[in-house]
């Protein structure tokens, strides 16, 4: 019964965190990065194959023709529960939330687990559980997508198997260590690695032999999980004090990330140096550990605060008892800063701290298999496992001095109540950004009836800038058709494939980075052909976008084809064949009219240069004598006017979304609403 | 010390450096990183690897500025548009710089605020030009307007935004002179 209750209680909590997600299980999902949209497609995808028994590991349903493995998503365990859920009937966007709450539940209790082994007792487990739980670092990564490694209490669980294994050693306990250690490699190889640094940590503290062979054993286990671990990150790149201290690197790295690099110019040495880059990037500055804020952004997250104050609290009243949990945890701290000392993320490196490795680096240049951790911030998992238990240690201190109990049931439900709203409240209080609605745009389904034919979505690009353009893998769902867009070209051998088919086809190339990179575009009717034989038939353009403030940042504007391009998709394919309120789409012909195309805006009387990203209150200045046919073109986004006026012409728009104005010039009424990309031509 | 005591200094202890040590020390980091160009000169501007861009765009600008034309708004675009592409190939996260560049052309006290800006980048010696413009847009806060620039330009990596804000001066001061021009020409026609 009070195992029961310890479990609904600590449902309640995770709850809390996640609210309002709890609310709209069906219908919404924490989406603040690509990963979720992903996530959503994976799962689904197999769902669907699984039902038609057409699963195979290569697919071409995404990265079409060229095709992609499955197995490079990695964690097939956890996506395999979500893929039983759906099988079992539960809706997709329910199961993905399910999973979320699931594996985060599943973390409070294993860490609740661990706190009761170490403490003896029920509120010492929920001291552990509220540290390891209620974390910046967990709700950053459920708020990414990264499910996956929300399921973090496997490390909890296993240091709960090395301290009994330590108290009492026996065999049985020695295989369930190994046991407990080997089954975290099917749910995530990183928190095995983390898991094994925890397990070696504790064993140079506890000195008990069989720790030693339940990892050897568990390492053994794993062993045929190496090559799919080894297909789902290529080997690491080189990393040097050097590459991080080159100011060029980095204007390159930024501008891979941000999809501007031309494609052509991607190569296998600059997709490694890009790599090599997310080493420092993915470390935690001084500035963001000495804050310890309650942060959304994954990269930026840490222990937090409130499981430093219960982890030191916590070990200075166990004393002796705490000190090798505070010493790992000191550790691990140490290893999640990288390879160099960094104290903010304002590149380059400095020469000062390049002179002064850390210890990250030697481990990631020389330790076997330690450079797949390659995003160091998430070490600090081991971290919030030793704080955790050094919390515990003390809360079990403290009860047994038999002064001060009272205080601690005060304390704990306090800090339990404050730890489980956090998002609602702390720092930048990421619980209450809006949700992400999940459910697919109605159009799909009308694509879904169309003739066969795999589909590029423009603007084609090949990173996963923008939630609108994450969310095209997850749309083939609905549409069911093949589709070149891909999120999973972070990897660098699929992005070179990508770059390889898409490079070969000037009219697919067009398509690339339509929304920002300018004219003149030019392809031969040979290309549109070579395009149809290879399978494509439809082009899509989406007339409304998502605003995106997350994600996408500076890139969000990306999303946003101008005239020009419009003008170049018209001229080539003709006026869309399936129209909705909110997208086209434009059939591939077969035979093109015209046997070759160059599109240029230069010399196009009139045209002006767009404006881009601007907030202009109008009325604008100046003056404005159009000839015949002249045209304006722009995105419209309340602010809060529901609607924008071009002449006689009402345009209504839609909450958090721009919406694509085409019409005749005319006098623009748009007061309170923000204009983006205005083109005027002829 | 009992346990309970010993916790209790412990969580005091750790929370006061949470609270205020932790959060100074933030913000010496940030100085820190700001006064590591506070030393520029305007020659260390010309050898940045952005310069050479920069100085296009600003002669650009200068062309833009003296063609003939009423719309402001738009040469300033055109500069905010690039300046803004200049910055994103070396930092992601700047849409909300093309304001400062943008409103420049036609807000009164943006020019001051410039300036401002400049100074604490460590060019108090740039001379602040003369505002331009009309207040063409009643209801805008100035000072929410100002205070959300303040802080995008604090966020910026230092040499970023002294790239940008070194091309929206270059600018006023091209306004500037079209402006005297404009009016010592009336003078001259005998209707000023």
């Amino acid at each position: 019964v009070r195992a029961g209750v310890v479990a609904l209680a600590w449902l309640a909590g995770i709850l809390a965190f996640w609210w309002p997600l709890p609310l709209q299980m069906a219908t919404h999902v924490r989406g603040e990065r690509f990963d979720a949209w992903t996530t959503l497609w994976l799962i689904g995808h197999v769902a669907d194959a699984l039902r038609a028994g057409t699963l195979t590991a290569e697919t071409d349903a995404i990265l079409f023709p060229v095709g992609y493995n499955l197995w490079s998503f990695g964690h097939a365990a956890l996506q395999g529960i979500g893929v039983l859920l759906v099988l079992a009937g539960v809706p997709l966007i329910a199961a993905y939330n399910l999973l979320l709450l699931g594996a985060h539940w599943t973390s409070a209790l294993a860490a609740h687990l661990l706190g009761h082994e170490v403490g003896g007792g029920h509120r010492a487990g929920f001291g552990c559980g509220m540290v390891f739980a209620t974390s910046p670092y967990l709700y950053g990564e459920g708020a990414a997508g990264c499910v996956e490694l929300v399921s973090a209490g496997f490390l909890p669980f296993f240091a709960w198997t090395l301290v009994r294994l330590a108290r009492a050693p026996s065999w049985p306990r020695t295989l369930a260590a190994a046991a407990a250690l080997a089954v975290i490699g099917p749910f995530n190889w990183y928190y095995t690695l983390f898991a094994g640094m925890l397990g070696l940590g504790m064993w140079l503290w506890l000195r008990e032999p069989r720790m030693l062979l339940a990892m050897g054993l568990a390492a053994a286990l794993d062993a045929p999980l190496i090559p799919m671990v080894r297909r789902e990150t290529p080997p690491r790149p080189a990393i040097s004090a050097a590459l991080f201290e080159d100011e060029a690197a980095w204007a390159r790295t930024a501008r891979l990330s941000d999809g501007t690099l031309d494609l052509a110019d991607l190569d296998e040495a600059l997709l490694e140096e890009g790599d090599a880059m997310q080493v420092i990037r993915n470390s935690t500055h001084v500035r963001s550990l000495v804050t310890s804020e309650f942060v959304g952004n994954p990269l930026r997250s840490t222990p937090g605060i409130l499981a430093f104050a219960v982890g030191i609290a916590g070990a200075a009243a166990a004393g002796r008892r705490a000190l090798g949990w505070l010493g790992i945890a000191g550790a691990a701290t140490v290893l999640t800063l990288g390879p160099f000392l960094t104290l903010d993320d304002s590149p380059p490196l400095a020469a000062w701290s390049a002179s002064l490795p850390l210890p990250y680096f030697p481990l990631y240049e020389w330790l076997p298999f330690f450079s797949k951790a390659y995003r160091p911030y998430r070490i600090c998992v081991v971290t919030l496992t030793c704080l955790g238990a050094a919390g515990s240690a003390g809360i079990a201190a403290i009860l047994a001095d038999r002064r001060g109990g009272r205080a601690v049931d005060v304390a704990l439900a306090a800090l339990g109540l404050a730890a489980c709203t956090q998002p609602s409240w702390a720092a930048e209080r990421p619980g209450t950004t809006p949700l992400q609605d999940a459910r697919q745009d109605p159009f799909y389904a009308l694509l879904s009836t169309a003739e066969a034919g795999a589909v590029v979505e423009v603007p084609l690009h090949y990173q996963p800038l923008t939630l609108a353009n994450a969310r095209f893998q997850y749309a083939q769902l609905a549409h069911r058709h093949p589709l070149l867009n891909c999120n999973q070209l972070i990897r660098r051998p699929d992005l070179l494939a990508f770059r390889d088919y898409v490079a070969a086809n000037p009219f697919l190339a067009a398509l690339l980075d339509l929304g920002r990179r300018p004219g003149p575009w030019s392809f031969a009717g040979g290309d549109v052909e070579r395009a149809v034989r290879d399978g494509f038939r439809w082009v899509v353009v989406h007339r409304r976008v998502e605003a995106d403030t997350g994600l996408g940042g500076a890139a969000a504007s990306a999303d946003l084809l101008g005239a020009a391009a419009l003008r170049m998709l018209r001229g080539t394919l003709g006026e869309p064949v399936l129209t909705s309120e909110t997208a086209w789409a434009f059939r591939l012909p077969d035979q093109p009219e015209n046997a070759r195309w160059s599109w240029s805006d230069e010399g196009v009387e009139g045209s002006t240069t767009p404006l881009d990203w601007a907030r202009w209150r109008l009325p604008l200045r100046g003056t404005l004598e159009p000839g015949p046919g002249a045209r304006v073109t722009f995105w419209a986004k309340p602010e809060p006017a529901a609607e924008v006026r071009v002449g006689g012409q009402t345009f209504p728009l839609a909450d958090g979304t721009w919406t694509l104005v085409e019409a005749p010039v005319g006098v623009i009424a748009a007061d309170g609403v923000a204009i983006t990309r205005l083109e005027v031509s002829g | 010390l009992n346990p309970g005591a010993r916790a209790t200094l412990a969580l005091a202890g750790v929370t006061a450096f949470f609270l205020v040590a932790g959060p100074a020390f933030a913000e010496r980091i940030r100085d820190g990183a700001r006064g590591r160009h506070r030393a520029w000169s305007a020659d260390d501007l010309s050898r940045h690897p952005d310069a050479r861009r920069a100085a296009e765009l600003i002669t650009r600008a200068r062309e833009l500025a003296r063609r003939e034309t009423t719309w402001d708004f738009m040469v300033a675009e055109v500069v905010g548009g690039d300046l803004r592409r200049l910055a994103a190939s070396r930092l992601p996260n700047l849409a909300p710089v093309i304001p400062l560049v943008g409103v420049n052309a036609v807000e009164p006290e943006l020019p001051v605020l410039a300036a401002r800006l400049m100074a604490r980048f460590g060019y108090a010696d740039v001379p602040v030009p003369a505002p331009t413009g009309p207040d063409a847009w009643p209801g805008w806060d100035r000072r929410a307007r100002a205070r959300a620039l303040l802080t995008v330009v604090d966020d910026l990596p230092p040499d970023v935004g002294r790239v940008i804000l070194a091309g929206t001066l270059e600018l006023l001061e091209v306004q500037r002179a079209r402006a005297e021009a404009e009016r010592a020409a009336a003078e001259a026609l005998g209707v000023g």
